[in-house]
């Protein structure tokens, strides 16, 4: 396992090389199943702890390993529930673990309506209960206290949209409707990073470069001016010494999100949030609607049954490593390579190729 | 005392509330000529040509006025148009501000040595112009002028090039044609990002009192002077054609590529789009940012420049500048070992 600090001021990568990354990133996750290791833990973070907290953080482990081991072996029926009620488990297991103390929550925190007719995406959900409602009380966790609850609803388009993993299936399957996020191609050119957008992912809205200006939160902070680049691209040159604002693939490819506007309230809502609710409300539909849940599994033939496979895929591969991020503060990176030798240029280098 | 820096910034000030100001801006601005089409393929090449000179006012004076020669030394023939007479009459006005300006400035700061009065005139590598039958543009006080005059009079370079020439063997001084000559090819030598291997050597391998030592002294104290006056020149000539000094920022700017000690050297390359107008060689701006734990607040004045355009990873301009101390000199880091 290695250690890298591409950029300085954005989360630290560790490196873990192996063939099974689902089985790697479980066996990190559960080694909080152990109290000795939660307590251990703890004490690192000055986390106060408690043994019945470590009970509880041991059971949520333990349960959400099961849901999503029983959801990675049966079909798309079904699965998206068991992954939600694991998601749940693995929030607050973490919860607990990072805050020393079990939250209080009472239910969903969300409500879920889906038209008679019309897609699967335009499935409605709306967060409620800001108290003790499972959404805001992890919102206020893993998202920065992100303002869910404020009457405004979202619907399963924009969070399929705002998912890096899912950018490129989503244009396919919706190709007429704007995206959530764009993807970053990063380039170091004479020793000067510059990364650039593809204006063709783009294409749905009037003035890319305003777009990027206006609703990525905090652009203008960590960017110059888009330039638009032989008409084909958009160059963002980072600002020097610029916090990094991206969010990452499962592959560390760097995205840019949209924020979305609920209410007034400008909302950048982590990708933890952003699954959880997606899997909420596919979860509810397949448990809640079975007949309309059942004639889509079956019988879907605008495509959409596929961006819904690939989501709970990504979910279920992805979801636990968002939170072995958040664990452990940094970006934790599967990897098929191999360790070798790193070549570093000069000895102050705080890089090197491998 | 306020120094010759603030003295300057506070006389760009004054410039710009000047009545003509702005008209005379719209005037130089208006010799660019447009974009050469089918119709009009040819253009007039005297302002391009003016500002490759990189001499303010007297560039474009002296372009007109030898246009014929840059023609006939040019390997492509530039079509090059004379002013108009009211240009003319304009520009001739504004340049025996400078005129005036710089005199009062070299009289004060050297006022024993009148053979290098010529050398550190900003525009002594070029023939004159002819200034005569028209009014100087007073776009400066009488006071101004004399303030600057006397904050420079105050330039370390002065007392030195006094004291060297003091120590020379008799019979030794230059005279003033030869003193110019070698000022004006020192300059060029010494005005780029890197110091000169002769005058690292200088430094490093000739005692202080040996005689050529004394003689690069000398002669560098003299292209100090000259640097100096050209830089408040410059800065008082964007002050007539811009409305603010443009400022180099963390808004701006793409990657610092270095600094050196003092911020005596920056060089670093910042968005294009960021500017309205071109920069060139000679003009001066001020790199203000925050690279990390701590700050850049200089005023510089650009050597290199190098732009990249149309290009797959956005256009950039790419800056290699030197800084200026308290007396706009861009050779300060050097003056205090030489």
């Amino acid at each position: 396992m290695t250690e890298d600090q591409s950029n300085s001021t954005a989360l630290p990568i560790r490196y873990i090389s192996t063939e099974e990354p689902i089985v790697e990133e479980w066996r990190l996750l559960t080694q909080f199943t152990y109290k000795a290791n939660v307590e251990r833990y703890s004490k690192e973070q000055q986390i106060p702890s408690d043994s019945r907290v470590s009970d509880y953080i041991s059971g949520c482990y333990r349960q959400g390993k099961a849901y999503f081991e029983a959801a990675r072996n049966t079909t798309i029926d079904i699965s998206p529930l068991l992954v939600y009620y694991g998601a749940t488990n693995l929030l607050a297991g973490t919860s607990a673990l990072t805050m020393g103390m079990v939250k209080k929550v009472d239910n969903h925190g969300m409500k879920f309506e889906i038209p008679e007719e019309g897609r699967i995406a335009d499935s409605k959900i709306t967060p409620v209960n800001d108290k003790t409602g499972a959404l805001q009380v992890f919102s206020n966790v893993f998202s920065n206290k992100c303002r869910m609850v404020n009457g405004a609803s979202w619907n399963l388009l924009e969070l399929l949209g705002s998912i890096p993993d899912l950018n490129s299936d989503y244009n396919s399957c919706y190709p007429t409707e704007k995206p959530f996020v764009a993807r970053l191609e990063q380039y170091e050119v004479e020793e000067t990073r510059i990364e650039r957008i593809e204006l063709v992912d783009l294409k749905q809205f009037e003035d890319p470069a305003k777009q990027l200006k206006d609703n990525v939160l905090d652009y203008s902070k960590s960017y110059l001016e888009p330039q638009v680049a032989m008409g084909t691209h958009l160059v963002l040159n980072p600002k020097i010494n610029a916090p990094d604002i991206g969010i990452y693939s499962v592959f560390g490819r760097k995205y840019l999100q949209f924020l979305h506007l609920k209410n007034g309230n400008k909302l950048v809502p982590d990708q933890i949030i952003i699954i959880f609710m997606a899997l909420f409300s596919l979860g509810y539909l397949s448990r809640y609607y079975p007949q309309r849940w059942n004639a889509f599994v079956q019988s879907d033939d605008t495509g959409e049954r596929l961006l819904v496979e690939r989501f709970v895929d990504l979910a279920i591969r992805f979801f636990p490593n968002l939170l072995l991020n958040f664990i452990e503060k940094k970006r934790v990176q599967f990897t098929l390579q191999i360790e070798q030798t790193r070549v570093v240029d000069t000895y102050t280098s705080a890089r090197g190729t491998e | 005392m306020p120094t010759l820096k603030q003295l300057a910034y506070d006389a760009c000030k004054e410039i710009k509330r000047h009545a003509e100001r702005k008209q005379i801006a719209r005037m130089i601005q208006g010799l660019e000529p447009p974009m050469p089409t089918k119709e009009v393929p040819e253009t007039d090449y005297l302002s391009f040509i003016a500002r490759q000179e990189h001499a303010q006012v007297f560039g474009y004076l002296f372009v007109s006025e030898r246009r014929e020669d840059y023609r006939d030394n040019s390997p492509v023939p530039w079509p090059i148009e004379p002013l108009d007479e009211s240009v003319r009459k304009r520009l001739v006005g504004v340049q025996l501000f400078f005129k005036d300006l710089n005199s009062r400035c070299i009289q004060a700061a050297i006022p024993q040595l009148g053979i290098c009065h010529e050398a550190i005139d900003p525009y002594s590598k070029y023939p004159p112009v002819d200034l005569t039958g028209h009014k100087e543009i007073e776009l400066l006080s009488a006071s101004s002028k004399n303030a600057l005059a006397s904050a420079f009079s105050d330039h370390p370079a002065s007392q030195i090039a006094i004291e060297t020439i003091q120590s020379f063997p008799t019979g030794m001084a230059p005279s003033e044609g030869p003193c110019t000559e070698a000022v004006n090819k020192m300059y060029f030598e010494l005005l780029g990002i890197e110091r000169p291997e002769w005058l690292t050597q200088a430094f490093t391998m000739m005692p202080q009192g040996a005689l050529q030592r004394l003689v690069i002294r000398f002669f560098f104290s003299l292209v100090t002077l000259k640097a100096s006056l050209t830089a408040l020149n410059q800065l008082l000539y964007q002050a007539i054609l811009h409305d603010n000094l443009f400022v180099l920022s963390n808004e701006n700017i793409i990657k610092l590529r270095k600094v050196y000690a003092d911020n005596s050297a920056i060089s670093l390359d910042f968005q294009l789009q960021s500017i309205d107008y071109f920069l060139v060689c000679g003009d001066i701006v001020l790199v203000k940012c925050n690279p990390g734990s701590y700050v850049i607040d200089q005023l510089c004045q650009i050597y290199e420049q190098k732009v990249t355009a149309a290009s797959t990873f956005g256009d950039k301009v790419e800056l290699g500048m030197r800084g200026l101390d308290d007396f706009l000199n861009p050779l300060f880091s050097d003056l205090r070992v030489i």
